[in-house]
């Protein structure tokens, strides 16, 4: 990039809200999105008029597909009650919403607008696991897809060369995991909300109450190191290494940065925004890295004019556990080869040095793709204004918070730095 | 001279229902496959076809236990575990495709293209180098 990117307007995050996350066989993405758009309005100062809102940017992937109906766009226009503002659907497949933050960002920069929603929304439950694994590997690249692979598959084969280049095991993802689950249960909106600990505690008591052989499991990777309650989906990726399918979704209210205080006394600010394309399995640099994510950290870092050690938290793309040790090294936490060994000795903990997916992380609080990017800055926004309850991570002097989004097999990927300046 | 196919997959599918694993080498050196029509590396259209060979090794594995409905109607599945890998060929691209379950499949093995499986449809299929040996030796 020759110069220096930047907006020629600041932006900045007035509101911030989204559905509880799970499986909702009662609700469409209409509901959902509405129930979002509800968590928002109460997060701001005050009355928000739904009216002010000049345009929209939703990510959605699969509903064409999933649901079987198009343009959301116009949808939600009209369920939200602000027609005939323009509302753009945005597709990047897992990182649709990533890409919308910062098209929204654009519109705002450019002087164009001053206030505009960003959300993201997906239906997925509808289907069978099976259908949602094909469904969602359309996201995957044309001979990547002839192979048969799905993204278990596209994330088993590159967990397999890290663990070839750098000497990684199982043991590894086992500590990501166990981790997710740990922040998940403290965040009430999260799909799957309990600790490791937790779910052996309640299948032992189970098996005691109907008197079967109780399961003695020595701890949390024992657990999950056995075959009967973590099957293989992929090699050498396990039930527990995959995040589930999910409903959800989430939505974020963006201003010119002047506008601000008009609706938050306390809003956050758009530090640095990047974005950068990828190959896929055939034709990436590496099999252990995504160029798309580390040019986009690059040039959101470059905008905000900090480096990976400013960052305070981050919320990462770990659609499997080893995507979120390639996300540690590819954002600058790490070293190439290192994010394994941090993440086994405890460096990601909501404790550690660089707390990774407080939220529970796609893992486990969920991951309605389309509406993962938006959540994942819900997340930042919770955090950086000391509202996350039990999981809120320590120190009063949150100040940096990072969001990490990714599409198909590193093919779009989104990097966002929000910045509290009070 | 040189093979006036276009250099699209359509054109490297017709290769490869003749047996050929064939990609696209570009006037400043870089060698395509799947083909390209615009060398990604140079910008460059000077390009002619060239046969890639089919021996490579494994440099990523995984054997699927979960697969998609349509791999499930051709009988993979947790008895039948489908096997993807990525392979660097000898001749420098890396190529993606099934593999013919061996034991012990895991980086680094030496592979080579599967005639008898690959076709446009199902793309490259891959087996252990020598697997096919004692048929045609």
């Amino acid at each position: 990039m020759g110069k220096q990117p930047r907006l020629s307007r600041g932006v900045a995050l007035v509101a911030a809200g989204m559905s509880d996350f799970g499986v909702w066989p009662g609700k469409d993405s209409k509901d959902l999105f509405l129930e979002a758009f509800a968590d928002l309005r109460d997060s701001a100062d005050g009355e928000l008029d739904p009216g002010e809102i000049q345009a929209a940017y939703i990510g959605n992937f699969t509903n064409d597909v999933f649901v079987g109906q198009s343009h959301w766009g116009a949808i939600l226009a009209d369920a939200l009650g602000i027609v005939p503002a323009p509302v753009t659907r945005t597709e990047g497949a897992c990182a649709s919403s990533g890409i919308a933050f910062r098209e929204a960002c654009f519109a705002i920069a450019s002087g164009f607008y001053d206030v505009v929603l960003v959300g993201g929304v997906e239906d997925m439950s509808k289907r069978s696991t099976a259908e949602v694994a094909e469904g969602l590997a359309l996201a995957a690249t044309p001979d990547e897809r002839r192979a048969g692979l799905t993204f278990p598959g596209v994330f088993g084969a590159i967990a397999s060369a890290y663990f070839d280049r750098y000497g990684a095991s199982r043991e590894h993802l086992a500590a990501v995991t166990i981790k997710s689950h740990l922040n998940a249960a403290d965040n009430p909106r999260a799909q799957l909300g309990r600790s490791i600990r937790e779910m052996m505690d309640s299948k032992a008591r189970r098996a005691r109450q109907q008197g079967r052989t109780v399961p003695e499991w020595k701890d949390e990777r024992e657990f999950l190191g056995d075959d009967v309650v973590n099957p293989v989906v992929a090699e050498p990726l396990h039930l527990f290494d995959c995040c589930p399918i999910s409903d959800g979704a989430a939505c974020l209210l963006l201003v010119a940065e002047e506008r601000a205080s008009q609706f938050n006394a306390l809003p956050l600010f758009v530090a640095g925004i990047g974005q950068g394309s990828g190959r896929g399995l055939q034709a990436a640099e590496e099999l252990t890295s995504f160029e798309a994510t580390r040019a986009a950290a690059a040039e959101a870092y470059a905008m905000a004019g900090v480096n990976a050690s400013d960052i305070q938290l981050a919320e990462v793309h770990d659609c499997f556990s080893i995507a979120e040790i390639l996300h540690l090294e590819d954002l600058g936490f790490f070293a190439a080869g290192q994010g394994a060994a941090a993440s086994l000795e405890g460096r990601t903990q909501r404790d550690g040095e660089i707390p990774v997916n407080t939220s529970g992380g796609l893992k486990c609080k969920g991951h309605p793709v389309g509406a993962t990017g938006a959540a994942q800055i819900v997340e930042l926004w919770l955090q950086l204004r000391q509202q996350a309850g039990a999981r809120q991570v320590g120190g009063n002097d949150l100040r940096l918070g990072l969001a990490h989004n990714l599409g198909g097999t590193g093919g779009t990927s989104t990097v966002t730095i929000l910045e509290r300046r009070d | 001279m040189g093979d006036q196919r276009c250099f699209s997959d359509t054109g490297f599918s017709a290769f490869l229902s003749e047996g050929r694993l064939m990609g696209t080498r570009c006037s400043c050196g870089e060698l395509h496959l799947p083909p390209r029509a615009l060398c990604p590396s140079c910008h460059g259209t000077d390009l002619a076809w060239e046969e890639t060979g089919a021996d490579g090794r494994l440099v990523a594995i995984t054997r699927m236990a979960m697969v998609s409905p349509s791999m499930a109607r051709q009988g993979f599945g947790s008895e039948n575990p489908l096997c993807v890998g990525v392979v660097a060929l000898t001749a420098g691209p890396r190529v993606v495709g099934q593999v013919v379950e061996i034991d012990h499949l895991t980086p680094g093995t030496a592979v080579s293209v599967d005639w008898s499986r690959s076709c446009p449809e199902a793309g490259l299929v891959f087996m252990a180098s020598g697997a096919g040996s004692d048929l045609t030796e």
